[in-house]
């Protein structure tokens, strides 16, 4: 099966191993991600605090493209991305913004009609593939992983439709077929700080430390998460957090896809476990 | 240059009539649970709640002035959990494009030229990118915080997390085309 698939510029840029690991782990499903030709950043959740027709306009672009492709379904691995594109698409609903956006859009030569469903990768292979299939393409299961499925807070906010807005647990139904435990994380959805952590890092830190704090609480080997820029923040400020926090023993931070694709029998290096900043020592032995 | 505070409310609200369940701000019953939710309120002049308080006062302008829009992280908490339906998260980028429309600065105006400079980035290239994004803000706001974060860039690079030249999309073209048809349209 064949999906249209929006990277994202923190996705391409910042998160080669995501990428990869995506594809790898999609690949062994069944699945096959085609890159949406000529994508333009979503806007992220910046844009829109400047000029939201042009916010809505600028992202909608890209739902125009995967319209005229023919794709019923946009799929992205951010959940920046994912939630600012459903955002442009719901923003269609309102008749005055339909209205100046697409003005906006026609001077571009596009339209977008508003058929289009943005999805998120952790859903997709919740959803599409399940629990059953993703167990038949385990090869090398991950007994004995302790892992914090970490959602962050757009994954489930505000579209609550995909699982729960406080306490959501698509990656962990995800990764459960891999053998893996699954601790029980009660900060799953709590907000990593977003850009906080570079225009406001005391606050930035504070939020992670809460979510990383919860993890080693609940004993977890890893915390995994479904996005780029959760990625980089739980990973890269885990020695400042040293500075004013009790964390001492950094915890390493792998996207859900890693994980996937190493129990289908994928090795460290495929999945690009070395692109971790901090290095999960332990699976890159075992997977190495 | 800024308006009195009521004209400001007033085009607040008329500001939200364009996002779907905007018009829902009136039916605020003041419950605060959107600050008791809030990760970030304890940090803000006004929390959630008190923000539409002071809309309601005519007081938008001290609001704008003080940092509170620019501690939201944007996280939604407010807004799932309000009993009343208010899309509270757009409220706050409502009020940053309230203040950057009139001119007013927020005491601490860092969040503001990161965003600033992030729109100059994929205005120019349609793409953005970590590392020009950083410069450039850095440029903007003083070495110190350079400083603090040449590790950060350092580790990101060591890991090859790092694009060293910026993206550049043929789709820039289309959005100049659609930034100049917003901009005639606003005149
Ligand atoms: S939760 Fe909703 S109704 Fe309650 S104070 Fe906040 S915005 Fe108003
Ligand atoms: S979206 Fe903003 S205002 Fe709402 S709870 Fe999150 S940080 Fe607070």
């Amino acid at each position: 099966m064949n999906y249209l698939f929006y990277p994202g510029c923190a996705l391409e840029a910042s998160s080669p191993h995501y990428y990869k690991s995506c594809r790898l782990s999609c690949e062994k499903v069944g699945i096959q991600l085609d890159e949406l030709e000529d994508w333009t950043c979503c806007g992220a959740t910046a844009y829109v605090g400047t000029d939201e027709v042009k916010a809505t306009a600028y992202s909608a672009r890209n739902l125009a493209l995967a319209e005229r492709a023919g794709a019923t379904d946009l799929v992205t691995a951010c959940n920046a991305c994912y939630i600012t594109l459903r955002k442009s698409d719901k923003f269609f609903t309102n008749e005055t913004m339909r209205h100046d956006a697409s003005e906006a859009l026609q001077a571009a030569g596009l339209a977008y009609d508003g058929t289009v469903r943005v999805r998120h990768i952790a859903e997709v292979l919740l959803n599409d593939v399940g629990p059953a299939r993703i167990k038949e393409s385990i090869t090398t299961p991950l007994d004995g992983l302790k892992v914090a499925c970490y959602h962050g807070c757009l994954l489930t906010r505000p579209f609550t439709d995909i699982g729960d807005p406080e306490q959501p647990d698509i990656m962990d139904r995800v990764l459960a077929p891999t053998g893996a435990e699954m601790v029980d994380f009660p900060a799953t959805a709590k907000c990593c700080g977003g850009m906080l952590m570079t225009t406001r890092r005391e606050v930035g830190l504070a939020l992670v430390y809460e979510i990383l704090s919860c993890a080693r609480a609940m004993k977890a080997d890893v915390v995994a998460v479904a996005c780029p820029l959760c990625s980089v923040n739980l990973e890269a400020y885990q020695d400042a957090i040293g500075q004013v926090y009790d964390w001492d023993r950094p915890m390493p931070i792998v996207l859900f896809t890693q994980l996937l694709a190493l129990a289908q029998g994928a090795s460290a290096e495929d999945v690009g476990l070395d692109q971790c900043m901090i290095r999960p020592e332990f699976l890159m032995e075992r997977f190495a | 240059m800024a308006s009195p505070g009521v004209p400001l409310s007033g085009e607040l609200v008329k500001e939200l009539e364009r996002i779907p369940d905007g018009e829902k701000i009136k039916q605020c019953i003041q419950c605060g649970t959107c600050s008791a939710s809030c990760p970030t309120a304890y940090a803000m002049d006004y929390t959630p709640r008190a923000v539409i308080a002071a809309m309601r006062a005519g007081q938008l302008e001290k609001v704008l002035r003080s940092d509170t829009a620019w501690l939201c992280a944007s996280c939604y908490s407010c807004t799932v959990r309000c009993p009343a339906g208010i899309q509270f998260t757009d409220m706050m980028y409502a009020l940053k494009r309230l203040g950057i429309k009139h001119g007013i600065t927020p005491k601490d105006d860092r969040g503001q030229k990161l965003m600033a400079t992030f729109v100059e980035d994929v205005d120019e290239s349609g793409r953005s990118s970590e590392l020009w994004l950083m410069a450039k803000y850095f440029m903007r706001t003083g070495p110190q915080a350079a400083l603090r974060d040449a590790a950060f860039a350092f580790n990101m690079w060591r890991n090859r997390r790092l694009k060293l030249v910026p993206e550049r999309v043929k789709a820039a073209e289309q959005l100049k085309a659609i930034k100049r048809a917003l901009e005639r349209r606003q005149g």
